[in-house]
């Protein structure tokens, strides 16, 4: 990997990393066990691994944004993980942030591309 | 061949779990260990899709999960960390400080024991001396790094490193008053650690000597007793120690600061009475000679001189500390930051 390529993907990790929790808290409305929510994620193409998801379902049901349980019924024994009221109303509130931050780098994004357009010439 | 398979993998999927509690630090290990076993096997199911999975696929599998050292490190909520980032710094200035400071004190003790242990020449050729400074900086280096161990388990974080914080509650820079400039702990540690060499190392230094006849010395202790009280003295030693780390890192007289002294100071004290009352530390001879020489016919018996000496030096060092600890609180309340009490 190049050095302009590895510092790409830091500087995208750490964009992500933040995401993450918001994909998390939206798909977990319903409850979902660890795997199914990789997949489910990685269907809507945003791929996350089982290595980050599975501690940070644990780091959301310690803040109280989750809570688990297991079954045992099936063939293996899942682990069930929902979001809590305090869950959704965090998320709605990290929503609500999201939109507004999309709407205003786009908009300071597309003001530096005119700007930058206009010193070039 | 297809049982032997299976049973590679399953012991690999248990070498891999092993591993990987092994280096987890949490709570709930059984509940982390059944995820991720059932995790593992929806993982395979996948990559076989459908089929059966094959030793090469449970590789990629757990390829993919991460090492086992990476994948505890993501569970862990507190970070592998003996001294974590954020008392890193004050760490290592605090190390480097008291190691520049036992090395003044070691190198002091270790001239002051070449010029008088009897057999010098032994001393010096036989590199006792590299002994005794390696030694001495081995302790201290130990000492504080034992110390901010202890701090990074107990979650403290120092002033400078808060995440939240409001301008109105900056700290004053110190005045003069209460400022404890830097060589005040210095001077500290090289003399604690200086003392404790030569009272545990060459007691019999210490003593009376002989203006015609310098290799005849009459040593102070009774050198038979003093190992004894050697633990109680290493634990005086180790808490002006520590106090002077305490000035090191925050550098000014606060109330907080004052009523640490002041437990530390009390338990010094009490170990110094402990020392005096439970031990006959002194040597007896030192005594008589001391009366011989000085003229002194006193009607006391030897003990009651004895304890007579006692109830001074306690005495003396309660003086002492009173006096130091009531300029320390009233500094500490009259110039003190109002928003540092406590």
């Amino acid at each position: 990997m190049s050095e302009k390529d590895e510092i790409i993907s830091g500087l995208l990790l750490e964009l992500r990393r933040g995401t993450i929790v918001l994909g998390v808290l939206c798909q977990l409305a319903t409850s979902k066990y660890g795997y199914s929510l990789v997949q489910q994620l990685g269907e809507n193409d945003v791929a996350v691994e089982a290595n980050t998801l599975y501690p940070l379902l644990r780091r959301l049901e310690k803040q109280g944004l989750l809570r688990s349980e297991w079954e045992t019924s099936g063939t293996k024994p899942r682990k069930y993980y929902i979001t809590t009221p305090l869950g959704i109303e965090v998320y709605t509130t990290l929503k609500q942030e999201w939109l507004q931050m999309v709407e205003k780098m786009n908009k300071l994004m597309n003001k530096e591309q005119e700007d930058g357009g206009k010193r070039n010439v | 061949m297809v049982e032997k398979e299976m049973y590679d993998m399953e012991d690999m999927i248990n070498r891999y779990i092993y591993q990987v509690m092994k280096h987890l630090s949490s709570n709930n290990k059984k509940d982390i260990e059944a995820e991720l076993r059932t995790l593992i096997s929806d993982m395979l199911e996948d990559s076989a899709h459908g089929g059966q999975a094959s030793l090469e696929n449970l590789k990629a599998v757990l390829k993919e999960l991460g090492s086992p050292y990476d994948l505890s490190e993501k569970y862990s909520e507190n970070s592998h960390y003996l001294i974590g980032p954020k008392i890193y710094p004050t760490y290592i200035m605090v190390m480097k400080i008291v190691l520049y400071a036992t090395l003044v004190g070691i190198v002091i003790a270790a001239a002051l024991r070449t010029i008088t242990v009897s057999d010098t020449v032994l001393y010096v050729s036989t590199g006792y001396w590299v002994t005794d400074i390696f030694n001495s900086l081995l302790i201290s280096f130990a000492w504080v790094t034992i110390l901010f161990v202890i701090l990074e388990r107990k979650g403290v974080r120092f002033k400078r490193q808060s995440d939240e914080w409001d301008p109105s509650t900056l700290p004053q820079t110190p005045t003069r008053e209460i400022e404890i400039p830097i060589y005040k702990p210095i001077i500290n540690i090289a003399f604690n650690v200086f003392v404790a060499v030569i009272f545990i190392l060459s007691p019999q230094i210490i003593g009376a000597y002989y203006l015609y006849d310098s290799t005849k010395v009459i040593p102070i202790f009774n050198l038979e007793v003093l190992p004894r009280v050697i633990p109680l003295f290493i634990v005086i030693i180790g808490l002006s120690i520590t106090k002077s780390i305490w000035e090191i890192i925050d550098r000014k007289i606060t109330l907080r600061y004052a009523v640490f002294t002041a437990v530390s100071d009390v338990i010094q004290l009490l170990l110094l009475i402990i020392i005096l009352m439970r031990f006959p530390i002194w040597n007896p001879d030192f005594i008589t000679t001391q009366n011989t020489i000085f003229h002194i016919s006193s009607n006391l018996s030897y003990n009651e001189q004895l304890s007579r000496m006692n109830i001074i030096i306690i005495s003396l060092f309660v003086l002492i500390f009173l006096i130091e600890l009531s300029v320390k609180f009233y500094k500490a309340i009259r110039y003190g930051n109002k928003f540092e009490i406590l």
